[in-house]
């Protein structure tokens, strides 16, 4: 019991690890949910180097490792564009356009779920295209889309934790420097173990009882 | 303006090639091993034994729902195991949450009907399983077996933070020894990029030839 004492006295510590944690997820999914929804969009359109350009954003970005996209964009990316990126911000982008590549599949399997029918009846109505998109397309597919949407948000917190070897002071970064403190890795690893865990089963189960709700 | 030296990835590719061996390897073993135990454990989670099917259940939720850098460190400094023994088994103990479910969904998504229907034309138990359940089973499972093999590809990065010398260490290596972190690093991505990329088609291949009409 006493490592878990002393580890627990570093809560404030943790803490803010954690809230560092929640930080970038968040930024991560409205600035992924936007780009995902930009990209399903140019997967979609009628301009094949529009296309391409989104096929290839989606290539690079679900063929990499994580991990290496944080390390590409924290030690390579400054060396030629010159700009350097504080580790916050380099996570930041990092968790928005990765999570972005997997919310694009989301969305744009989504849009082709809706039928060519209701495409239709909208423009025999004199809709615009946007307006059918954005009033009659996505309402529709938007609840579809819900489960596998949440199941990348715990993708997304998951691997926020990588933000921990550009060091970022997360709940994974904070946790190993308690782990270091107080020599005791196990105690320390549990107890972060455990704040993950509070964080991602909510979802996971959220996920679950939407997967039961829609199935049709 | 910056300067491209390529020249420092020729000079270290005996360390890279040595890095993708290295990686190949706890990939395969890592597969190999959680074909098995995923599949244990989806039987455990479907088991009639309430004890049982709880242990494998909050197993499968624990593994799945915990980062998986976390778990690597866990494994690699609360125990003995030296660095590749601690990443193959980490890496493995979250692989088989992950298959559990796949093995699970493809196993109950065979309506009863099949085995009611099987069983009143007098087939035993056995003949079912191997005639009518299993190659029906193999429909759902394999493809998702391979979008997770292509994923374990990319994740196996990860056991480069605790001292495995594969692909993506030997990247951090030579970055450090050559000042040349661009160079060493979009040379890293190419690799994964070259790597994964064929091997995402195949199984998108293989989604697109198993698929199941409902």
């Amino acid at each position: 019991m006493q490592p878990y004492l002393n580890v627990l006295q570093y809560y404030p510590f943790l803490l803010k690890g954690l809230m560092f944690t929640i930080e970038i997820s968040l930024i991560g999914m409205v600035f992924g949910t936007v780009i995902g929804i930009v990209s399903a969009l140019a997967l979609l359109s009628p301009f094949r180097a529009v296309r391409w350009l989104g096929i290839l954003y989606l290539d690079v970005f679900r063929s990499t490792p994580v991990l290496v996209q944080f390390i590409w964009v924290y030690y390579a990316l400054p060396v030629v564009s010159g700009l350097s990126l504080t580790p916050i911000v380099a996570a930041s982008i990092v968790l928005s356009l990765y999570s972005g590549s997997f919310h694009t599949e989301t969305f744009r399997a989504g849009i082709l779920s809706i039928g060519r029918g209701q495409h239709e009846a909208a423009q025999a109505l004199g809709m615009r295209s946007y307006k059918v998109m954005f009033r009659i397309i996505l309402p529709q597919a938007t609840v579809r889309m819900l489960p596998t949407y949440a199941g990348t948000l715990i993708t997304l917190i998951k691997d926020s934790a990588l933000a921990s070897t550009i060091s970022v002071p997360e709940l994974l970064h904070q946790g190993s420097t308690v782990a270091s403190y107080t020599m005791s890795p196990l105690a320390a690893l549990m107890v972060v173990g455990v704040m993950y865990f509070g964080l991602t089963y909510p979802v996971s189960r959220g996920v679950d009882a939407l997967h039961a709700r829609l199935r049709v | 303006m910056y300067h491209w030296d390529w020249s420092v990835i020729v000079q270290f590719w005996p360390l890279f090639v040595a890095g993708l061996i290295k990686t190949v390897e706890v990939v395969t073993l890592t597969m190999a091993t959680a074909l098995v135990t995923g599949l244990l454990v989806a039987i455990a989670r479907t088991s009639k034994h309430v004890v049982l099917r709880q242990l494998a259940r909050w197993y499968i939720e624990v593994f799945r729902n915990v980062p998986l850098l976390l778990q690597l460190y866990i494994m690699y400094r609360a125990t003995p195991l030296d660095s590749f023994w601690a990443g193959y088994v980490a890496l493995t103990l979250n692989l088989t949450a992950f298959l559990a479910e796949v093995y699970r969904s493809g196993l109950t998504s065979i309506g009863k009907g099949q085995w009611e229907g099987a069983q009143s034309l007098g087939m035993k138990e056995g003949h079912v399983l191997r005639r009518i359940i299993i190659p029906q089973a193999v429909r759902r499972v394999v493809p998702p077996l391979g979008t997770f093999w292509v994923s374990l590809f990319r994740d196996s990065a990860m056991v480069a933070y605790i001292g495995v010398a594969e692909l993506t260490h030997a990247a951090l290596q030579v970055s450090i020894q050559t000042y040349r972190p661009f160079e060493a690093f979009t040379a890293l991505a190419v690799a994964y990029m070259v790597l994964t990329y064929p091997q995402a088609r195949l199984v998108a291949w293989l989604h697109e030839k198993f698929r199941v009409e409902e």
